[in-house]
């Protein structure tokens, strides 16, 4: 899995820019030391209303702090206050963010797993991005036979099981990124289409309408697999982290 | 239709321009409805119409309605027992109310004419419950005329007079009904019966009864999906109408979800089946219907549980029947009221050319057949903005609104800032829009009637062309005078629209947005609200352009986003009450 030299700190705190080509890949712990009730106030009504309804607090907690940095982070790219960012849905739920009335054209995703964060944003291309806790207890295999395509499937099954889980959650995050970047929820099969599991590799696909998409695998911390999906070819990669207060780099972020 | 009919182009070229006629497309020849292919049991009703004079309460009459179907088992209702409690399952009878008093007695009727036509082309299937719907309009003389459309196996099954008799003993003295005439379907439901067996009507029922069973965690599916939902998500004790990703879910644990639905239950459900059953009682009867032990009824289907939020009545500014796709599918889903304007109230008022003063006038409409809020407003373009308005200072008032839903309506300030020549571009293509819907139309039109409507639309150009003429010669523009002329009430919401400046607004504002969008303007994504309404505004995407969302096929998609927004709103209304009767 490509693991980046160095997460850097954030930049300048408080204006972010997007070149063309560039994807900016955050990572963030939505647990340590977080504000959720900062974070809160951030939220629309609609995401307050959604936070009140989850059942457990890890993933409430998760919810609020990723979509408050979420704001955070789109306010400093768009040169605003977070307060000002408006979330428009896409058909199947995709979030996108409008500038001064129009869509922008800095394109996002976010994705949380277990207290763990990963924002990624670019410029004018569908993005989708995810991360997920390699746990080995995880019922990998039964899940890839019934959702992988099958060179995934046989592709996962060569491998020694001390590297099967990994394999499973890098191909799975893969998968889910280029659903994500595309925009179709669960509503596109897991299993019309395959993706590699070679962990250091940039990847290419050609959806059903002929357009290219990259996928690129990355270490987002120990213990963690993640993807980001794009639109198009030859992305540069930078991966910035998102501190907290008091523990330097994004203060003042918006 | 006169009074529907308007002159075009002055705000965004108003859809109404194709005026009471689109009503009588037959929405299927367009293109047929995806809600409906699949359905071998739908087929347009049979319409009964009835003729009341005297004291008629809509409300009262709909609340007699309501019990006479809650207590007849051919009906779709009736009492259902579950172990030593009676429970009556409720199921709510589509009821639409059209206000048109204030219009000629022959625009009257030809407004009736077209409804019956419109309503005879949406058809009602058979595995969706309810199997009628009722629209009472209302006249000038004082008289109401009920026409009550129901599926033709339903037709078959009932003692019509019977049912009318009881109707009118349940409402009470006060009130006479004749009852004028079967439509000409009727002659052809026995034909139409025969693909239809009879104990197609058995299967919605045998669904409703085991719908109405209060308790329904001691079903063995639900159970089985609990200990899942609790291992799975690592919760306790999911509630049957929690939504697995509030529970903390997403597409990973919903892929492990599934996989353990499948070692259980020996059932493979799609990863997509969750977005369509986010719930263990969704999901339960995803999978009672897979299994083929019983038949999933209809509204639940669409996500209707009408016993868990408080339903809030949904008031939909717009009486043109052209949205009569729209209001048929949201009445399937819930309380619908449609309030659509008239020059006979216009004429009334102080100014009606402000905005403003004709969202008073529909204050007050709303509050006299609903007396309190929460409200839940919506509109079309123009119709929109009023809808705004309206709900502005229903706020004013102390009024709560809980939801506004814009359907593709313009901050009308914004876009006159926008670049006058992209402008034109925009009208051009909106003009195009509708002249490739009038072609489709035209087409399915038999001869003499395509001449009729070539006829319609050449003297309505005539009139305009003439008005234009003689407009410059009156001293005083008639607009600032107040004068009406032969403006038609649309023609006078778009000039309000024109002149309306939105004031700030602090409720919750759902925008429905078209996929394909009109040049200019049209592709901003926000169409300029984002900067009044910021974390307030919600954004739909639906398919369609600005006129073709509310039609068929798109329609579903459509009814279906709005649906949602106005769902989130009573929950959020349901939630609020109950912590402040806890508190």
């Amino acid at each position: 899995m490509a693991s980046p030299a160095a997460w850097s700190p954030s930049p300048a705190p408080q204006r972010l820019m997007l070149a063309p080509a560039e994807l900016h890949l955050w990572r963030a712990r939505c647990d340590e030391g977080t504000e959720p009730l900062r974070y809160l106030e951030l939220l629309s009504p609609d995401e307050k209303e959604r936070a009140g309804r989850f059942a457990i607090d890890g993933a409430r907690r998760d919810f609020v702090v990723s979509r408050g940095m979420l704001r955070e982070l789109l306010a400093a790219y768009l040169n605003t206050r977070p307060r000002n960012i408006v979330l428009g849905y896409g058909v199947h739920g995709k979030p996108s963010v409008s500038q001064n009335g129009a869509e922008s054209t800095v394109r996002f995703n976010v994705s949380h797993s277990r207290g763990f964060a990963v924002f990624a944003f670019g410029l004018g291309a569908e993005i989708g991005v995810d991360v997920e806790r390699i746990r080995t207890e995880f019922p990998g295999r039964e899940i890839a036979e019934r959702f992988f395509s099958e060179q995934e499937v046989a592709a996962l099954g060569e491998l020694p099981p001390e590297r099967s889980s990994e394999a499973f959650f890098t191909c799975w995050t893969c998968k889910e990124a280029y659903v994500k970047a595309r925009g179709g929820g669960l509503q596109i099969p897991l299993r019309s289409f395959s993706v590699s599991l070679e962990e250091n590799e940039e990847q290419q696909l050609v959806d059903e309408r002929g357009k290219e998409w990259s996928i690129y695998p990355f270490e987002p911390g120990a213990g963690f697999a993640a993807a980001v999906a794009a639109e198009g070819r030859g992305w540069r990669l930078k991966y910035w982290e998102r501190r907290l207060e008091g523990s330097g780099g994004a203060e003042g972020i918006g | 239709m006169d009074d529907y009919d308007h002159k075009p182009l002055q705000f965004i070229p108003p859809r109404a321009k194709l005026g009471i006629r689109v009503m009588g497309v037959s929405t299927r020849a367009i293109a047929p409805s995806p809600f409906e292919s699949d359905r071998g049991g739908a087929a347009p009703p049979a319409q009964i119409r009835v003729h009341l004079e005297g004291d008629v309460d809509s409300a009262r009459l709909q609340g007699a309605w309501q019990t006479l179907v809650d207590s007849k088992e051919e009906l779709g209702g009736g009492l259902s027992s579950n172990g030593n409690s009676h429970k009556y399952k409720r199921r709510r009878v589509p009821w639409q109310r059209y206000d048109l008093r204030g219009l000629p007695s022959g625009q009257a009727r030809t407004w009736l004419d077209s409804f019956l036509k419109t309503d005879r082309g949406q058809t009602i299937p058979v595995d969706r419950l309810p199997l009628m719907r009722c629209a009472l309009a209302c006249f000038d003389t004082g008289t109401c005329e009920l026409v009550w459309s129901l599926h033709p196996v339903l037709r078959e099954r009932i003692d019509m007079k019977q049912v009318l008799d009881d109707l009118a003993a349940e409402y009470g003295p006060g009130l006479r009904m004749t009852q004028i005439e079967l439509t000409a379907e009727q002659a052809t439901t026995p034909s139409r019966n025969g693909n239809h067996p009879k104990q197609e009507i058995a299967k919605p029922a045998a669904g409703a009864n085991d719908e109405g069973s209060a308790d329904r965690t001691n079903d063995g599916v639900e159970s089985k999906l609990i200990s899942i939902w609790e291992d799975v998500l690592n919760t306790k004790a999911p509630r049957v109408t929690d939504d697995f990703f509030d529970l903390g879910g997403h597409s990973l644990l919903a892929a492990r979800l599934l996989v353990r639905i499948e070692e259980t239950l020996e059932i493979e459900l799609p990863l997509a089946s969750l977005l369509e059953a986010p719930t263990i009682r969704g999901q339960a009867q995803l999978i009672r219907k897979y299994l083929g032990k019983a038949i999933e009824s209809g509204s639940e289907k669409l996500g209707i549980e009408p016993r868990l939020v408080r339903q809030l009545p949904f008031f939909f500014l717009g009486g043109d029947p052209t949205f009569r796709p729209l209001s048929q599918r949201l009445t399937e889903l819930r309380e619908l009221h449609n309030l659509g304007l008239q020059t006979s109230v216009l004429s009334k008022l102080e100014d009606p050319y402000s905005m403003e003063c004709i969202a008073t006038y529909f204050v007050a409409a709303i509050r006299e057949q609903v007396p309190r809020g929460p409200y839940m407003l919506g509109g079309w373009c123009a119709h929109g903005l009023l809808a705004y308005e309206t709900a502005r200072q229903l706020r004013e008032q102390g009024e709560e609104v809980a939801q506004l839903v814009m359907l593709e309506s313009v901050h009308p300030v914004k876009r006159n800032q926008y670049n006058s020549w992209k402008r034109m571009i925009a009208r051009a293509q909106l003009k195009l829009h509708l002249l490739k819907f009038e072609y489709t139309y035209m087409r399915q039109l038999p001869g003499r009637q395509g001449r009729d409507y070539i006829w319609g639309r050449v003297r309505q150009k005539l009139k305009r062309i003439n008005e234009s003429i003689r407009r410059p010669l009156k001293v005083r523009n008639s607009q600032d005078s107040g004068e009406l002329g032969s403006r038609g009430p649309l023609d006078i919401l778009y000039i309000a629209a024109e002149r309306y400046s939105p004031k700030p607004y602090d409720g919750n504002v759902a925008l429905m947005r078209s996929q394909q969008r009109t040049f200019g303007f049209g592709r901003v994504l926000d169409l300029g609200w984002g900067e009044l309404l910021g974390k307030n505004l919600e954004i739909y995407e639906t398919p369609g352009n600005h006129y073709t969302i509310y039609m068929n096929p798109n329609v579903d998609a459509l009814a279906h986003k709005i649906n949602v927004s106005l769902r989130k709103a009573e929950e959020r209304v349901t939630q609020s009450s109950a912590a402040r009767s806890l508190a």
